[in-house]
């Protein structure tokens, strides 16, 4: 995950799925996708901000550093209130950054699971401003992720919604099962004691085999269970489903694609 | 404070109250946590998106045929249309207006076709700006709803948190209020044990009697202590204090037959049968009955001389006593009870010879006023009173006194009122009889005395009386055999929990053993395999819930302790992980349980001072305890055991005990040598590493299966409350 090295340098996107063909013009063009008018025009309509998505969950703290990095690359930017943004505990929902001669670009998260954000120009969209847009668009693409025209940002959106739902409901699968990872029960007495300990807490008997086999084998059960809500969770955090043919294939699997005749080349210009 | 639930309960309640109540050891009990109780509330989502402009701007784009040269076609319209319009204007005709006009609308409305385009992306950065300023307001309520959130659900874990308790040492001691019989265990161990149980039962107001044959001095850590604790001792030193004991004192002449034939007959036990023991008990009898002083072994011993040779009259008989001995038997009888006489006479003698001043002043007069009793509660009475069986004494001597000694206890526990709260502890009783053992538990029983039996070993008539009391403690065996039966009586399915105190004194014992009897280092080769458990819990940061998880990482690995002799102990081991996560988990904390199944070779391998307590009566039997008074002093004064202690070997049991002791009566331990307890000395770091556990090569970093435990000064061997305090909580970083 590098950020991208400025505009001269050609972005190598491997994307799964579209036809070998070169693009070259102003702006990041859109790798095509089925389903996606968006191919032969530029993803939005006004020209001043842009949509992004993330195959990650939300705003972390390395995507984060990793879009500071695009933007503030050349020295001239800097982080707004970077402490404020990013609170303990709290997710990111914002990043600004300002350029010495007073311009500035904000970033808005839209949406998680996956991550979608949005990014532009706080007031008027000079060429500085634009320039540290695509780099910032530029990044993320390289980091595997996507543009969102307008056209799709709500349907996206409304998606980010549900899959909030059910990563919820993972996490609450995965918060239920602890009980089985962590504890242990006594059906002599009914208290749970730690997993691994030999005697019951609330009655001081030393569990037996059987005891150990009948807790090993919840665990056991546990961890499928949990293992396959962090599969969904995972699903869910990297935005399977959301377009087609995205998120791109692992890295291993990607370089792979690369040396593949048919892997596209995104150039900008 | 073992095992039944109601003892369990209250004294897991306070701990305080466990230090000063009766303890044999201290049982190392595993964390306990909390029942993670899932969070019910669910975390606030971002805002639903509503921004049907930004379709519909797209798709009046997009609807807008694409290209220059519809550019140019537009363009071209706008121009001709407009040159029409304005040509129109040069007519005159009548609908003339109106052609006008409607020419000019037709360059409005191909105007804006034309300049749409154009238009477009300037009206899209308006409204997305202005879309904007509202989400971001939206935002901001997300964040004080998240912020509130995140508050209720630190109270909601900081009350779970509260439920859990961190790993701890706490007091251990059986079930049964009956006997206990301790096996194994070197003496420094047993003086551990014996100043743990007998220490804390002194703490608790009990009369204890300690009678220690074992010559090894196991009783001195005790007294010392009773002495520091101004209690009222009375220890004497058999036999340098024969006379003092009095031995003989109070027993009629039939009693005292009894207590010679039956301790000349146990102790020829190895020999043939040694003909009747009633008729030496007759002998006896009739010839103490004779003497009308005080009994002695001296007196006694020429006695039997003078009836059996008709020798002169000793200075130690009166006339009287001398004339009716002279007469006592006939010459027929004198010859058919000669050998009895013989050996009698033999026996005495080695008895007589251990009186102090024999033949000086007969050892009369000398008796105490309490020698009577042996465990009496009376007031003004001391609380501990010791025997203790000098290491001076010769084998046949010390074998014959610690039988007259037995025996006598046997009487007097005979005479005994039945009263509570006394003890009575016997060290060293591998020399008696199963027979013995079981009419000394009879009789304690009868009395209501608590009886404590130490064996050194496991083997001939203690193998017989196994699980014959209620509980049973096995202390480290290092024989194999009696390890093999000790581990089959445990039950070798059952697992046992090792400390990481206990491992670290293990293991500087079998470095220090490895060194000194280096020649015996191949003997036996034995494999002692345990299991090893450790978890990790890991932290997924998520979006507005960073909620902790256990993401199932367990790391299970065969642990295998190669045992060379008893002087060498490698742990090699395979961790299989199954660790799943992302990147973004954090490993937090982890937890170490050194579990071993009960085989022989783990028994050889005990710390010195560890023990197994077996008890029928306690559901949570097996328990692993440890008696180490360093303990006992981290408990009173936690932070006492520094880890460069134990590793630097200066803190172990002979820690040296302060030199001005409380006055009392002391008549047995101040006049001997030091206690046979040695520190164990220990190897360099760099070699005693080899010998200890290693971590197996393909472990987990993060969690490796075994600490190596006293090697390295940095971490702590006592798993000390604090010590685990961090435990489940965010690694800062
Ligand atoms: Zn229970």
């Amino acid at each position: 995950m590098r950020p991208s090295a400025g505009k001269a340098a050609p972005v190598r996107t491997p994307v799964r799925g579209s036809a070998g063909r070169t693009v070259s013009g102003r702006t990041v063009i859109l790798p095509s996708r089925p389903g996606s008018r968006s191919g032969q025009r530029k993803p939005w309509v006004g020209r001043s901000y842009g949509h992004l998505a993330l195959p990650v969950p939300h705003l972390d703290d390395v995507h984060r550093d990793l879009l500071d990095r695009a933007v503030c690359g050349d020295g001239s930017w800097t982080v707004v209130n970077a402490e404020g943004d990013s609170e303990p505990g709290l997710p990111v929902l914002r990043r600004q950054w300002r350029h010495a001669s007073g311009d500035s670009l904000l970033l808005v998260v839209l949406g998680w699971y996956p991550l979608v954000l949005t990014v532009g120009a706080e007031g008027a969209a000079s060429l500085k401003v634009r320039r540290a847009e695509r780099r910032l668009v530029e990044a993320a693409l390289a980091a595997g992720g996507l543009t969102v025209p307008d056209a799709e940002l709500e349907r996206v959106l409304t998606q980010c919604c549900e899959r909030w739902e059910k990563a919820v409901a993972a996490r609450r699968v995965l918060d239920e099962q602890r009980t089985w990872l962590e504890c242990r029960f006594c059906r002599t007495c009914g208290a749970w004691s730690a997993y691994g300990v030999l005697h019951c807490r609330g009655c001081a008997r030393r569990f037996a085999p059987a005891d150990d086999a009948e807790r090993d084998e919840r665990g056991r059960a546990a961890t499928e269970v949990s293992a396959a809500a962090e599969r969904e969770l995972a699903s869910l955090g990297c935005g399977e489903g959301v377009f087609p043919d995205w998120p791109a294939a692992p890295p291993a699997e990607a370089a792979e694609a690369a040396s593949r005749p048919h892997g596209t080349v995104v150039t900008a210009s | 404070m073992t095992g039944t639930p109601e003892s369990s309960g209250q004294n897991d309640a306070g701990g305080g109250a466990g230090i000063h109540g009766e303890r044999w050891g201290w049982e190392l009990r595993a964390p306990e946590t909390s029942l993670p109780v899932p969070f019910e509330e669910q975390p606030p989502g971002l805002p639903p998106p509503t921004a049907p402009w930004l379709a519909r701007l797209a798709g009046r784009r997009d609807r807008s045929p694409q290209g220059w040269w519809s550019h140019v076609r537009r363009a071209c319209g706008v121009v001709v249309i407009g040159g029409a319009a304005w040509l129109s204007t040069a007519l005159s005709w009548e609908y003339a207006g109106w052609v006008t006009a409607t020419l000019i609308v037709a360059t409005v409305v191909v105007g804006y076709f034309a300049l749409r385009p154009a238009v477009l992306p300037w009206w899209g950065d308006l409204r997305y700006r202005r879309w904007r300023s509202d989400l971001l307001t939206q935002q901001q309520e997300v964040l004080a709803a998240t912020r509130e959130w995140a508050r209720r659900r630190s109270e909601h874990e900081n009350g779970l948190a509260a439920e859990s308790r961190p790993e701890r040492w706490e007091p251990l001691r059986p079930v049964t209020t009956h006997r206990v019989d301790v096996y194994g265990g070197d003496p420094s161990g047993c003086e551990s044990l014996l100043l743990s149980v007998a220490g804390s039962l002194l703490g608790t107001g009990a009369t204890v009697t300690v009678v220690d044959l074992s010559q090894d001095g196991i009783c001195h850590g005790l007294v010392r202590k009773a002495m520091d604790e101004r209690r009222t001792v009375d220890a004497a030193l058999l036999p340098h204090d024969l006379a003092a004991v009095g031995l003989l004192t109070g027993l009629t002449p039939e009693d005292v037959g009894g207590v010679v034939a039956e301790a000349v007959h146990v102790s020829e036990r190895d020999r043939s049968a040694g003909g009747d023991k009633t008729l030496d008990a007759t002998l006896i009898e009739q010839i103490c009955g004779t003497l009308r002083g005080p009994v002695s072994f001296t007196r006694l011993h020429a006695a039997v001389r003078v009836v059996a040779y008709q020798e002169p009259r000793p200075e130690v008989l009166e006339r009287e006593e001398y004339a009716a001995l002279v007469d006592l038997l006939g010459e027929g009888a004198r010859r058919s009870t000669e050998a009895r006489l013989f050996r009698l006479a033999a026996a005495l003698q080695r008895l007589a010879a251990l009186e102090p001043g024999a033949g000086a002043d007969g050892g009369t007069g000398r008796a105490k006023d309490s020698a009577g009793t042996l465990v009496d509660g009376v007031d003004g009475s001391p609380s501990l009173r010791v025997w203790e069986l000098s290491e001076r004494v010769g084998d046949l001597a010390g074998e014959l006194l610690a039988h007259v000694v037995f025996q006598v206890l046997l009487h007097r526990l005979r005479h005994e009122e039945q009263t509570s709260g006394r003890v009575l502890v016997v060290v060293g009783a591998d020399r008696f009889r199963r027979t013995h053992i079981e009419r000394l538990d009879q009789l304690a029983r009868r009395r209501g005395v608590r009886l404590v039996v130490f064996f050194r070993h496991l083997r001939e008539d203690a193998v017989e009386l196994l699980g014959g009391g209620e509980a049973v403690m096995f202390m480290r065996l290092g024989n194999a055999r009696e390890a093999e039966q000790a581990a089959t009586f445990i039950g070798r399915d059952h697992r046992l929990v090792l400390s990481r105190f206990t491992v670290s004194r293990s293991s500087s014992l079998s470095t220090s053993v490895g060194t000194s009897r280096s020649e015996s280092a191949t003997n036996q080769d034995s494999v002692s395999t345990g299991k090893q458990w450790s978890k990790t819990r890991n932290y997924h940061y998520g979006a507005v819930m960073d909620f902790p998880h256990d993401s199932g990482t367990r790391n299970r690995g065969g642990q295998r302790t190669t045992t060379t002799g008893r002087s060498t102990t490698v742990s090699s081991g395979e961790s299989r992980s199954e660790q799943e996560g992302t990147s973004e988990s954090q490993s937090m904390g982890y937890q170490r349980v050194y579990e071993f199944g009960v085989e022989p070779t783990f028994l050889q391998a005990l710390s010195p001072t560890a023990f197994v307590l077996v008890d029928p009566r306690d559901p949570g039997s097996p328990r692993l305890g440890d008696c180490g008074p360093e303990i006992l002093r981290e408990m009173e004064q936690p932070g006492v055991i520094r880890p460069s202690d134990l590793a630097a070997g200066r803190l172990p049991a002979g820690q040296p005990l302060p030199s001005a002791m409380a006055p009392g009566r002391v008549v047995g331990p101040a006049s001997l040598p030091p206690p046979s307890i040695q520190p164990p000395s220990f190897q360099p770091a760099s070699l005693q590493s080899e010998r200890l556990p290693q971590p197996p090569a393909n472990a987990s970093p993060a969690t490796p299966p075994v600490e190596v435990p006293p090697a390295e000064a940095e971490p702590s061997p006592l798993p000390a409350p604090n010590r685990w305090r961090g435990k489940f909580q965010r690694r800062p970083d």
